[in-house]
């Protein structure tokens, strides 16, 4: 018992020993802060003593170089302004940024009808350029599949065409909307063939012949304009002396049909439009709408028929080689 | 009742009132951006012509308007807007003689380039002076004002008239 309050009693002491003891340490701890604030104080009264001292001798210098004030600023304007620049675009970048942030998140609906006719057009335009190059892509394959070398590849896959990629094509399958007869200076419209009657093809007419003129006269002085772009149409212009012919085609024009119907407005002038001139007889506006509607009315049977006439020749060529082929020297073959 | 179509040109200084009498017209016409793009807007007005006497045929005559941008000078517009017109309204600014100082030098231009076209020589913005005010030996074929409508209808009637005749 007696040894157990021997022990308190040196616990008592212990912890009164303690307790002084971190007083002490406080006590020390504040003191050190004291004496390094003072050192600050000395350190920052003496570099304000030394900037003073500089400052007036600047002052003096200015002074005495008042003539040539202009000079002495001059850098350090340049030297301010330049870090004006670099913190303002810091600085200024930031809330430039910011204030455009909350601008277009307050404005969605703004700027949503105001980009959405652009965006339109140009998905639009993106998706019809993307399916003319599909349907190049489809024009090969036929190509390359009645090739030889096709051929030897696979012989079930002749008609290896995706039905996929064939119904693509069919949907966005070009057509002829418009056709005329205008004359080259005047830029008259004197035939017509049309599909579309919400557009006033005199004025169309007039307008492709200022446009035709314009390019002529700002780009191809010694060439002509033969094809003309706009969104989903192409129109196609053939030159016939004094006269040109055009087609406004939609959908989707491959390099082929536009060549087909660049032949077809060929053929037009060779069997209506020179047989005219030659017989040095004046253009009759009905008559040659009407022959213009009965040409155009056809010309579906002849892109077919031109497609298969290419078919066809292309099946000679491969028949041809497979005869050349069976009439192959068999014995020289094995030596 | 006999159709046809002629193309006609609208031409003279910088804001002499060109496309402003064009739209007096006409009613059915193109957007007036490709006159700054290409420099010239087609516009299309028909108008009827009865016949001067019984034996002839009234005549349905379209005019296929070209109103060309800027100055006639021969360095300044494409020729080949002008090719093929039948008839030209020349228009200048009564209130800026700087609009009519070149009128002779312009129509000689113009008549190398359509010797057999008609020509018709008009003074715009009449609304806006006293006509008493005007140069003696200014010539001209109608004083019209694009604003009050005034000889519009009557200049395009006669020039349609004048290339009839020629047929």
């Amino acid at each position: 018992m007696a040894k157990i309050i021997h022990i308190e009693n040196i616990g008592n002491i212990l912890k009164k020993d303690l307790e002084q003891e971190i007083k002490d340490d406080g006590k020390k701890v504040d003191v050190f802060f004291e004496m390094f604030e003072e050192a600050l104080r000395q350190e920052n009264q003496r570099l304000k003593l030394i900037y003073e001292k500089q400052l007036q001798g600047i002052k003096e210098e200015l002074i005495k170089a008042n003539a040539n004030i202009p000079e002495v600023v001059a850098p350090v304007v340049d030297k301010k302004v330049e870090e004006f620049k670099v913190e303002f675009d810091g600085q200024s970048g930031k809330m430039v940024t910011t204030a455009i942030k909350k601008q277009i998140k307050e404005s969605q609906p703004d700027i949503i009808d105001a980009l959405y006719p652009i965006m339109g057009k140009l998905i639009t335009k993106f998706l019809q350029i993307e399916m003319e190059k599909l349907s190049e892509g489809i024009n090969k394959q036929i190509e390359t599949t009645f090739s030889m070398e096709s051929m030897k590849r696979q012989v079930l896959g002749v008609f290896g065409i995706k039905q996929n990629a064939q119904i693509i094509k069919n949907a966005n399958k070009p057509n002829v909307e418009e056709a005329y007869v205008i004359e080259q200076d005047s830029g008259m419209l004197l035939a017509e063939y049309t599909n579309n009657d919400s557009v006033d093809n005199d004025m169309v007419a007039g307008m492709i012949t200022a446009i035709k003129s314009f390019v002529k006269d700002a780009f191809y002085q010694d060439g002509e304009l033969d094809m003309i772009e706009y969104g989903t149409f192409k129109i196609i212009l053939y030159n016939a002396r004094k006269y040109y012919l055009v087609a406004a085609l939609k959908g989707v024009v491959d390099s082929t049909y536009k060549y087909r119907v660049l032949d077809y407005l060929k053929v037009f002038d060779e069997n209506y439009l020179s047989k005219i001139e030659n017989q040095g007889e004046q253009l009759d506006n009905k008559a040659a709408s009407a022959a213009l509607t009965a040409h155009f009315d056809k010309f579906e049977n002849y892109n077919i028929n031109n497609t298969l006439n290419t078919l066809n020749n292309k099946l000679n060529k491969i028949d041809e080689a497979i005869k050349q082929k069976s009439n192959f020297n068999w014995k020289f073959w094995r030596w | 009742m006999k159709q046809l179509s002629k193309k006609v040109i609208l031409i003279g200084n910088f804001g002499v009132g060109k496309t402003s009498l064009t739209n007096a017209f006409v009613h059915k016409r193109f957007s007036e951006d490709y006159l700054t793009t290409l420099g010239v807007k087609i516009d299309k007005k028909t108008i009827d012509i009865p016949a001067e006497n019984t034996q002839e045929e009234d005549t349905q005559l379209t005019l296929l308007i070209w109103d060309i941008a800027g100055e006639v000078a021969q360095e300044k517009v494409n020729k080949a807007y002008y090719l093929g017109s039948h008839g030209v309204i020349y228009v200048f600014d009564v209130t800026r003689p700087s609009t009519f100082e070149k009128m002779k030098e312009d129509l000689a231009y113009v008549a190398t380039l359509l010797p057999k076209a008609k020509v018709i020589i008009v003074g715009n913005k009449v609304d806006l002076i006293d006509i008493n005010t005007l140069e003696t030996d200014l010539k001209y074929d109608y004083l019209s004002s694009a604003k009050t409508g005034e000889n519009v209808e009557k200049m395009f009637l006669e020039l349609s008239k004048n290339i009839l005749s020629e047929l």
